[in-house]
Order: structure tokens, then sequence, then C-alpha cells
């Protein structure tokens, strides 16, 4: 997908969507094609018998936080069913109750053939990663053929297997999805009411559960938020592969008093914003300007610039 | 000191059969099938120094050593109580932010490793150090060639799975282009291929999965001035040589040939925590100064990881087991030389450095045979994954000489019964 994010190694960069981790690199796997998100026709145009696997993020992450609409993701498992093409969800951010289910194919109950998952599951303490995939002759009978086809050396380590068993238990147990329901709905009404009286900063909020993207107006503004942020006591990244966009991912364990918190804090970084704002907008009508505004390496001196004035 | 484990031949017993049997619905029938027949039935319960203990008790000498992880010996004690209180201090941290913990690793790694490597990168498998040290190489050449030899094994990820020597990688799809394999040990073969736009030349100084074949030392020297000439990077993979394996600090220390990039694996950790990484010249960095942030890890440079790796570089300091590792490497190889002569139709050569040794049997099935012969007296070991005909010897690098004798014992049992 356009915007995507899979990490760096090999395939996975293939099939990544932003040309800053790609170019230098080339060339790579050139079977891998890629479609604009939540666009069926878009990827029923060019999907045939010789597709392997279509791979998404059912919510795309550094790409933005875009969520997948339950009928792009019926649309998918249908023309993956007509033509024999392998759907794979990435629920690398998704899973392990972040978007207010389990697992976010929950949602839509589009159950994909296989699922990615890492981050998470490892519980902050180990590394882990996993792929589950259904029981069907095509996938589970290629493994039973190729027991050894993926062997890492680190990878189902027994260390790391007893934490995430350990990480599962503890989800379960305190259904730690409900609260990412509950907590990322009251964090989304917040920065909602925030946003309203904001609009020539925030353009729109997103995501679902604890899985809350903000758009800026423009793109220079995720970098300055990042720090307005950090000046309020907030640790915020900016997405890789949209720099307007900010993510936000509390803890799944955050709680209500914790969560107001961070919306006071919030409202404070947007005043200092609107201060960084009153000189930068008459600027960025300028087009030369704006275009310089959007680029890190300008952007960081003129931060430090404005903080001088000590803002 | 812990007491050797005596001799005895295993028995199979019933727990390790209830796992086997659970493990055919939820892994696959064909798995366990595949170590049943490889010798490779174990379930391990516990381990100490140089043995594993199956769930039924049973006692193994470790000769697999996790691919050349556990070289400061299985569950090793400091090790995993660095462990334990870096857990309950620190967690993963954050990959995109810099740290204590990696910022100690990153220098004292420069002062552990000989020469100019004195910059790192951090990875969590061995075949994804492989990829990104391949991209640095296109990052920082602008160059696209990458040139492998045949016999080499690197992973399972993209770049490097290209560059590895394995059968059934055609079923992938087309991999990353622009990936030659050129012959091992001949300098006409690499001279005809490196040109002007090769980034890298990767081999690993001694082929771990390819009966331990070694680099020639004038082949390694003169690759390195036709690297230079092209302005080609050389890539080292010493994620199976590296921290005293082969008898020496790292295999680029005995060949006395540096390398421009050199991955290291799981053995910085002495085995108890994920991590591999790459290291490289500060030439070699300037790419990341111009692209900082462009080869991104969740878990790579994990904080517990690092003060875990932090600890086992000291131990290494302390122990020198390269020294060690010279002695025992050279009364394990003599051994086994010494069967030769016994039983020539079967074992064809043994060879190797330090303690990372291979056997090679007439053919697949016989090297099999061995492993489950092994498996049955008490010796874990693994066929080659790219010489499937040979048989790795790599026990921890703290087996002791009384050690060696019983591995070698058991090898002689096994040897009659194939
Ligand atoms: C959706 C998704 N997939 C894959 C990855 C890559 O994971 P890793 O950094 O462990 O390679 C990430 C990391 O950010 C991710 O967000």
């Amino acid at each position: 997908m356009e915007l995507a994010y899979h990490g760096h190694s090999g395939f996975s960069l293939s099939v990544g969507g932003k040309a800053y981790y790609k170019e230098l690199f080339e060339p790579l796997m050139p079977g891998c094609r890629l479609v604009p998100f939540n666009d069926l026709p878009a990827i029923r145009a060019i999907a045939s018998k010789r597709t392997a696997a279509i791979l998404l993020e059912p919510v795309q992450g550094e790409g933005g936080i875009h969520v997948a609409t339950d009928a792009y993701l019926q649309g998918l498992r249908t023309l993956c069913d007509e033509l024999g093409i392998i759907l794979i969800f990435d629920e690398i951010q998704t899973g392990f109750g972040r978007t207010g289910k389990i697992w976010f194919s929950e949602h839509s109950g589009v159950v994909p053939d296989i699922m990615c998952l890492a981050k998470s599951i490892g519980g902050g303490v180990c590394p882990n990663g996993a792929i589950v995939y259904r029981d069907t002759e095509q996938l589970a009978g290629y493994v039973n053929r190729n027991p050894f086809f993926h062997t890492s050396s680190g990878g189902g380590n027994d260390i790391s297997c007893q934490v995430s068993s350990k990480v599962i238990d503890v989800l379960l147990e305190r259904k730690l999805w409900e609260n990412a329901e509950m907590m990322g709905t009251r964090l989304k009404e917040g920065l909602t009411r925030i946003m309203e009286n904001n609009a020539s900063i925030i353009k729109e909020i997103r995501g679902k559960g604890l899985m809350i993207g903000i758009e800026y107006t423009q793109e220079f503004m995720g970098v300055l938020m990042a720090d307005c942020l950090s000046n309020s006591g907030i640790f915020a990244a900016y997405s890789g592969n949209a720099p307007q966009v900010m993510r936000f991912m509390l803890p799944l364990t955050v709680t209500e008093t914790q969560v107001d918190e961070f919306l006071n804090r919030f409202k404070k970084a947007v005043s200092i914003q609107r201060l960084y704002l009153f000189f930068l907008l008459p600027l960025s009508k300028i087009p030369i300007v704006r275009k310089w505004l959007n680029e890190d390496d300008i952007l960081i001196p003129v931060n430090v610039l404005l903080r001088k004035f000590g803002m | 000191m812990t007491t050797m484990p005596a001799y005895k031949a295993i028995q199979k017993g019933a727990m390790t059969k209830e796992l086997i049997s659970e493990a055919r619905s939820l892994f696959s029938q064909g798995l366990v099938e595949r170590l049943s027949a490889h010798g490779l039935d174990i379930v391990e319960s516990h381990a100490k120094g140089a043995y594993l203990y199956d769930v039924d008790g049973n006692a193994y000498i470790d000769g697999y050593s996790g691919a050349s992880t556990y070289n400061l010996g299985r569950k090793n004690t400091s090790a995993v109580e660095v462990l334990k209180q870096s857990a309950r201090e620190t967690d993963h941290g954050n990959f995109v932010l810099i740290s204590e913990e990696k910022a100690t690793l990153a220098s004292r790694l420069a002062d552990f490793i000989s020469g100019d490597l004195s910059c790192s990168l951090f990875t969590v498998v061995r075949g994804e150090a492989m990829d990104a040290a391949c991209k640095l190489a296109r990052g920082y050449t602008g160059k696209t060639e990458l040139i492998s030899v045949d016999g080499g094994w690197y992973g399972e990820t993209g770049f490097s799975m290209g560059l590895s020597d394995r059968g059934d990688k055609k079923q992938f799809g087309t991999l990353i282009p622009g990936q030659t394999i050129v012959e091992f040990n001949n300098i006409d073969a690499a001279q005809k291929s490196i040109n002007h736009d090769t980034a890298a030349f990767i081999l690993e100084p001694v082929q771990a999965e390819n009966h331990c074949r070694k680099a020639d030392e004038k082949y390694l020297r003169e690759l390195k001035l036709l690297c230079e000439h092209f302005g080609t990077l050389l890539i080292f993979d010493e994620t199976q040589t590296g921290f005293g394996r082969t008898g020496h600090k790292f295999a680029k220390d005995y060949y006395g040939v540096e390398p421009d990039i050199l991955v290291f694996g799981e053995a910085v950790t002495a085995g108890v925590f994920p991590m591999t990484g790459l290291v490289f010249t500060p030439e070699v960095k300037t790419f990341f100064d111009a692209h900082p942030l462009i080869h991104l890890c969740t878990f790579g440079g994990h904080d517990v990881g690092c003060r875990v790796a932090c600890h086992m570089l000291d131990q290494y300091d302390a122990k020198r087991p390269w020294e060690q590792t010279q002695k025992t490497g050279k009364r394990l190889m003599d051994d086994l030389r010494s069967l030769l002569q016994d039983k020539p139709e079967v074992l064809d050569s043994v060879s190797g450095m330090g303690l990372l040794v291979s056997m090679r049997f007439k053919d697949r099935d016989v090297a099999k045979d061995f492993c489950v012969a092994a498996r049955n007296n008490g010796l874990f070991v693994v066929q080659g994954a790219v010489a499937k005909e040979s048989v790795v010897l790599r026990p921890p690098l703290t087996i002791t000489e009384n050690e060696i004798d019983q591995l070698t014992d058991i090898v002689k049992i096994v040897m009659k019964k194939i």
C-alpha cells in the first residue's frame, strides 16, 4: 500500500510506502507494487491470479493513522478468495488490544490468511515476533512440507516466548482492550474539543481505540508540535511516512486521570504552538518558504531560533 | 566448578514424547518428522555450561550452542543475573531515541573490536543485520552490485537470502536484483566480477554451514586490495566466527584483514538476549550522518539487551575464551582427524578452526544417521545448512579438556553405529 510501513529488512522494505527509506538502497524486489489505501477499485485493477499476496496494516501506523473501512477489508477478502490470493494483515501495531479489540480484524470480522505480530508481543521486556496462519491445506500444507522454510537464530527464543505467553495472560485477565476502547474514546473526545477551538492548527482527529492520529493543517506543524509537546512534558512522534500526522499510542493500562492530564498538557502545547505560528503562518503563505518549512533540515534550525526567543 | 554428567545412552522418555506429539498440531507434522529423522527431537528443560538436559532428565553435550551463540556456556550465571536486574530497572526503551545503554554498548564494542570498526548499529536477528550491512554499502558507495561467494549462509531476510547458497530460494520469487555469487577462494573469479559498480563483497571468513571451509589467507588479502581498488566495501559475516569461536577474538584478527563492515551475532549477549548488529568504520558512518534514521528496528538496541551485552563484553575481556579455544579446538580437531583412518568409507574429512569444527561424511544420509546416533548417545549436533553431508561441532567455548574428551568418546561410539 502507499504509505505502508512494514520494516527495513529486504522483503519488508520492498513493500514499504515511503521513498526516503527505499531510494538509496534500490533495486529492491521487483515483484512488489503499491496501491492507494482504502481504494478497492485500484487494487482490483492490478490483482490477478499471479498475485501471491495482498499485504496491509489494517490501520496504517507510520503512514498517519488511516483506518481501513469494513467495506474495504471485506472487498479485499472477496477479491483474495476469487483469485486465490493470500491476505496478510500486519497487526504489529494494531494487535494485542491496541484498537479496542484484541485484533483489529475483529472489528470487521474479516479473517486474514496470515497475521504478523511483533512489538507489544514482547511486553516491552523481550524482543519477539511471529506470524500466525490459517490451518488451510495451502498454508499449513506448505509449512508441513517445508518445516525449515524460515529458521531464525533468535526467533522464538525460550525467554521471549515465556514473556510473550505472560503478555497474553495479562491481556486476557485484565481485558485491556476494553480499557483501550474506553480511554481511546475519552481521549478522542477531548482532542476533538481542542480541535474545534484550534481549526487553524488541527485538521482532523482519527483512529481507533488507543491508536489515535492528529493531522495538522500543514506538514511542518508535526515537527513543531513534537517540540511544543516535549516542552509541556509529552513525548510524541510525528509519523515517519506522514510528518503532518502525530500519533498517540498511550499504554493500554492508562487511567482516566492520566488521559485528562494528557489533555491538559496537550492544550498547553497547542497554545505554545499558536505563538510560533504567529510568526510562521504569515511566512508560510509564501510558497517557497512553505516548501522550506516542510524540510526537516531547515525547520530544525528555525525551531532552535524560535526557542531562543523564550518560547 | 560443576561436575560433568557421566556418559549414559539416552532413554527417550514420556515427557519428550508427549511434547513432541503436541508439536504435531501446534507447528506441523512435517516438522516433527524432520526433527526426529535428523536427531533433533530433543525437548530442552534446562542447560548448564556445556550441557543441556531434556524434559526427561537426560544430559547431552551441547555441540550446537545455538549456532555459535552460547560461547560463554549455557545459562551463564552472571549473564542471567544481569538480565534479571536490567529487566527490573529498565525496559526496551525507545528505538528512535538515544539512551545511555546504547551509547555505552557502542563505545564498549569500539574498544573490544580491534581496528577501525568503531561505529555500530544494533539489530535483532542475523539476517536483518546482514540486510542492514548491504543497505549501508549501497547507500555509502552509491553503487548497486553485491557480490558473495558459494557456500555462504547469511539468513532468511531479503538481502541475506539472495546472497545465501540455498537451493530453495527460487520459490520466494525474484529476490533483490544486483546480487551475484562467485566461487569462494578463487581470486580470479572475484576479479572478473568486481567492477566500479560493486557496492560490496560479502563473505564469512570461515563458512560455518559449509563444512567450516576456511578462506585462504592470500585470498582475503588480495580481495581486500581488489575492494580498495574499486571502492567496494568488504563485509565479513562473523555471526558464527566472532567472539572467540575460532580461537581468535574475531576471524579477521587471525587473517589480519580488516573489513569495512563486520556483522556479529547473538554471542554478543552470550545468548541470553536476542541481539545482533554491525560495526563499521567512521568513514562508512558518514552515510548515516547524512541520512539519519534511515534504517530503523523496533527492538534494535534494546536497553535490557545492551546492558547484558556490556556485561558479557566484560566477561569476554576477563576470560579471554579464545585462548582456551586454541587448545581445546586443537585437541578436538586432532582427535577427530585420527578417526579418518578408521572409517574412510563414511568419514571423508574434518576441517574448521578453533571450536568451529566440521566432519564431512560420504553423503547427507550418513550425516543424518550420525546426528541421530549422537542424539541417542548424549550429543546434540546439527548438519550444516549448506553442506548437508557435514555435521558441525561447536560446543560452548567454556568446555573443558575433560569434556572435550567425553565429546570425542561419544563421537567414537557413534562412529561405530553408522
Ligand atoms: C505495522 C508495522 N509493521 C512492521 C514494523 C517493523 O518492525 P521492526 O522494527 O521490528 O522490524 C513496524 C515498526 O514500526 C510497524 O509499525
